[in-house]
């Protein structure tokens, strides 16, 4: 019984036992340790001494100059801003939509009923008449489409700002979980 | 005005705004010392240090006080600092090898610099470590903090910290011993 006990126990002892591993590496630990606590510039208490400076009296103002840069206000409104901006943006998209939609819609049929009868020549004829030439219509029609492409391009940017945000906003998230 | 003076002062909006400057009083330097050290430059540090208390500023009412409030400020400062040095290496489309490369110009090129040349060859060895050990080590050595302070402030495990700073020690010592 005893013998079985012993054996019982030092089976335990050896499955309690680190890998060989374990202190193969363990010397080797313990010797960059004892290297890194006896690093030579740990001793030298100049070291501890940063070699930076800051301008004249810039502690002494930190506190005004950050009240004064506005952003602790500024910040507490941008969140308002934020939505309001995201119902804002939201909006001018639909709007933009549903007139380009309406527009079209109404050119399309009402222009196509209107002047289907009459020839290119006859229209031609007239807008001549009028004094007004192709070239003009081209310009127009391409003055037309970058005041398009500045409204979408202003609009993709605001969305842009909206996104960056968001994602500052993302690692706040951080903070609140901490 | 201790830390939780100031945060119950900071709830009341009567003494809300005493009470934040208190703090900013109170941690502006350590704040702006640690953010400097990761970004080394001054004007970075500044914007650094001002926008870490603009989220203090914005988040202290749901600080839940398990921690202490300095390694909380700590921590947002450090991730302040590695968004700027982060927002800096997307904008100029770097590889952080670089971005140490540019602190390193920064390091040499400034004109509030003083000091001995061994602090700034340190400062340099330092630049050459991952961001993490760097970290680490400023907590460590410059600002004597204990691992579980710097633990709360990393989110990193105490025998991580450690292997992290004796790493960089044995580096550190190679650089100044060799370099």
């Amino acid at each position: 019984m005893k013998k079985d006990k012993a054996n019982k126990e030092g089976m335990e002892g050896a499955k309690k036992q680190p890998s060989s591993d374990y202190f193969s590496s363990f010397t080797d630990k313990v010797m960059n340790r004892v290297a890194a606590e006896e690093a030579s510039f740990l001793k030298n208490d100049l070291l501890r001494e940063l070699p930076f400076t800051v301008p004249e009296g810039y502690f002494e103002q930190f506190g005004s100059n950050l009240e004064a840069s506005g952003k602790l206000k500024q910040e507490a409104k941008v969140i308002q801003l934020f939505q309001q901006n995201w119902l804002k943006y939201a909006a001018s998209i639909a709007i933009i939509f549903t007139l380009g939609f309406l527009l079209i819609q109404s050119n399309s049929t009402a222009n196509d009923a209107f002047l289907s009868d009459v020839s290119d020549e006859s229209i031609l004829g007239y807008l001549s008449e009028e004094g007004t030439s192709v070239e003009e219509l081209i310009i127009l029609d391409e003055s037309m489409q970058t005041v398009l492409d500045d409204m979408l391009a202003d609009v993709a940017s605001n969305y842009e700002d909206v996104i960056d945000y968001d994602r500052i906003d993302v690692t706040e998230l951080d903070y609140l979980e901490y | 005005m201790e830390d939780k003076d100031i945060l119950i002062a900071f709830k009341d909006p009567d003494t809300r705004h005493i009470a934040f400057r208190e703090l900013v009083d109170k941690y502006k330097e350590r704040v702006y010392w640690h953010a400097r050290k990761i970004v080394i430059d001054h004007e970075d540090a500044d914007d650094v240090a001002q926008e870490a208390f603009i989220k203090v500023y914005k988040n202290l009412e749901g600080f839940r006080e398990a921690s202490q409030l300095f390694t909380w400020i700590y921590r947002i400062t450090t991730n302040e600092a590695l968004n700027l040095l982060k927002k800096k290496q997307k904008k100029q489309g770097i590889s952080i090898d670089e971005v140490a490369h540019e602190l390193e110009h920064s390091l040499t090129s400034s004109n509030l610099l003083s000091g001995e040349e061994i602090q700034l060859k340190l400062q340099k060895a330092l630049l050459q470590l991952p961001e993490k050990q760097r970290l680490v080590f400023n907590m460590k050595y410059f600002d004597d903090l204990k691992y579980d302070e710097i633990s709360e402030i990393t989110g990193t495990s105490v025998g991580g910290l450690k292997a992290s700073y004796h790493l960089a020690v044995k580096k550190i010592e190679t650089y100044l011993t060799e370099g």
